[in-house]
């Protein structure tokens, strides 16, 4: 049989020594714990910054066709930075030589965008039909105004010349284009997209550019009724491609960048025309547009009244 | 005094400090299906292989007391007291001198580290588990968990063993004599 010769001594030692350490309250405990620990912490970060050494020095030595590649991808990554500046440095140009509003004389006009949500077709009927409740606050079938063919917005609460609605405002829907009030009701209006037949509006094809769109030719716009526009008066003198963007034309925008009607999808010039024939696709998908942006016009009155302005 | 005599001990200290550090970043970050490499029962295993006596157990107490400060719960000193008692019932022909085989290392290992971490982790999980549910389900994962842990240590043990091995052979044929030829 093996039997162990080590002396109880030294075991005999070591648990006393344990049944002392178990007997310290837990705080002289966690002590000793956290002394054992942060003993382990310089080799800790001896550790990690030789891991970050080796790391440094393998990442520092690629293979000839990685350095050929990165080397090519850096000179490319220069010269964008370089085109970028260019542009940054034009834009920065081009906005200071645009006039800013002077805070202590505001423009006579003041512009505001109100947004407005569109009804649906079935609360449109429900409507028509007496199936919303009324509590008093004149709900009734006159206050909905719809037009065939139109769509239907939702004024809220407030009424719509109290919002500043007009008919001839322009909708829009983020930069998009989608139509212009046609009606103005009190708690409904109604809008006359883009694309109905009576629609007109001034317009500017641009191709895309590098920084910005590049404009070219002006033109109308023209609804066609089947869910798609016409840019006409383009001269045959013009360059139209398909797939360039058409703008709005004119001052009247809510900002200084103008905004977007549509994409040229179709574009021909019969024999002996003087002008293009384009067919545009609206921006918008005005069956899926849930809320829109009308741009209203107000006599700013607080300019009228200031002594700098002769009455008459 | 036999100043060679200390050099077990220094190495067994970087080592014991060595272990200290893996403990505490490589061991939690290596992903081994659910087992635990435990450095400081494979520096025991070594201290085993290379001290003889009293040495061992004094070894064992300042390895288990590390092995308790890196542990969160339970008892300070429990690791110790057990690390002792298990040095101390290892055969005596193993405490005796010096091992040199490497089975005997690879067993050591195996032993102390299933001995130390399946009585370690029983009771720490005892102090704060139900009575009813401790055999049924905390016994034999807690065993199998403790099985697993220490045939990784061993392996770990005997691929270091085998390497060293493998370079000290060709080491001492460079060092030894050439024998003269007529």
């Amino acid at each position: 049989m093996v039997r162990s010769t080590t002396s109880w001594k030294p075991l005999t030692a070591c648990l006393a020594i344990g049944l002392v350490l178990a007997s310290l309250p837990a705080p002289i405990a966690e002590t000793i714990r956290s002394g054992v620990i942060d003993i382990a912490r310089p080799g800790q970060q001896a550790l990690f910054d030789s891991a970050q050494r080796l790391a440094a020095w393998r990442s520092r030595a690629p293979s000839p066709r990685e350095s050929d590649r990165e080397r090519s991808e850096l000179d490319a990554a220069r010269l964008e930075i370089r085109r970028l500046r260019l542009a940054n440095s034009r834009l920065t140009r081009e906005t200071a030589d645009t006039p800013s509003v002077d805070p202590q004389h505001p423009p006579l006009i003041a512009t505001n965008l109100v947004t407005v949500r569109v009804l649906g077709q079935e609360t449109i009927q429900a409507w028509q039909a007496g199936r919303i409740l009324d509590r008093g606050r004149g709900l009734s079938l006159e206050s909905l105004v719809v037009e065939p063919g139109h769509t239907t917005l939702d004024l809220g609460h407030a009424r719509g010349h109290a919002r500043g609605l007009a008919r001839g405002q322009p909708a829009y829907a983020g930069r998009g284009v989608v139509g212009r009030i046609s009606r103005v009701g009190r708690w409904t209006s109604t809008l006359q997209p883009l694309t109905d037949t009576r629609f007109r509006g001034l317009a500017r094809l641009a191709r895309p550019g590098r920084d910005q769109p590049v404009f070219s030719s002006r033109g109308m716009l023209e609804g066609t009724g089947d869910g798609f526009c016409r840019l006409t008066l383009v001269p045959a003198t013009a360059a139209v491609t398909i797939g360039d963007v058409v703008y709005t034309d004119g001052r009247d925008q809510p900002d200084t960048w103008p905004m977007v009607y549509g994409t040229v999808v179709r574009a021909e010039l019969p024999d002996g025309a003087p002008h293009w024939d384009i067919r545009i696709r609206p921006a918008i998908d005005l069956g899926q547009l849930k809320q829109l942006d009308v741009l209203t016009r107000r006599f700013n009155r607080r300019q009228a009244n200031s002594p700098g302005v002769l009455a008459q | 005094m036999n100043p060679l005599k200390c050099f077990p001990h220094l190495v067994l200290l970087v080592l014991a400090y060595a272990a200290l550090i893996a403990e505490t970043s490589i061991a939690p970050a290596l992903d081994l299906g659910g087992l635990t490499i435990r450095p400081l029962w494979i520096v025991l295993a070594l201290a085993v292989a290379s001290c003889e006596g009293a040495a061992v157990v004094a070894w064992a107490a300042v390895l288990g007391f590390t092995s308790d400060c890196l542990r969160g719960n339970g008892p300070l000193g429990l690791d110790l007291v057990l690390a002792a008692t298990a040095v101390s019932m290892l055969p005596a022909a193993w405490t005796a001198r010096p091992l040199r085989s490497i089975t005997t290392v690879t067993l050591a290992t195996l032993i102390l580290t299933l001995g130390i971490e399946s009585v370690s982790r029983l009771i720490r999980l005892g102090a704060v588990e139900s009575v009813s549910g401790w055999l049924s389900a905390t016994l034999p994962t807690t065993l199998f968990s403790a099985l697993g842990d220490a045939l990784a240590n061993s392996l770990v043990v005997l691929a270091a063993l085998l390497a060293i091995r493998a370079v000290q052979r060709p080491l001492a044929r460079l060092l030894l004599p050439t024998p003269l030829t007529n």
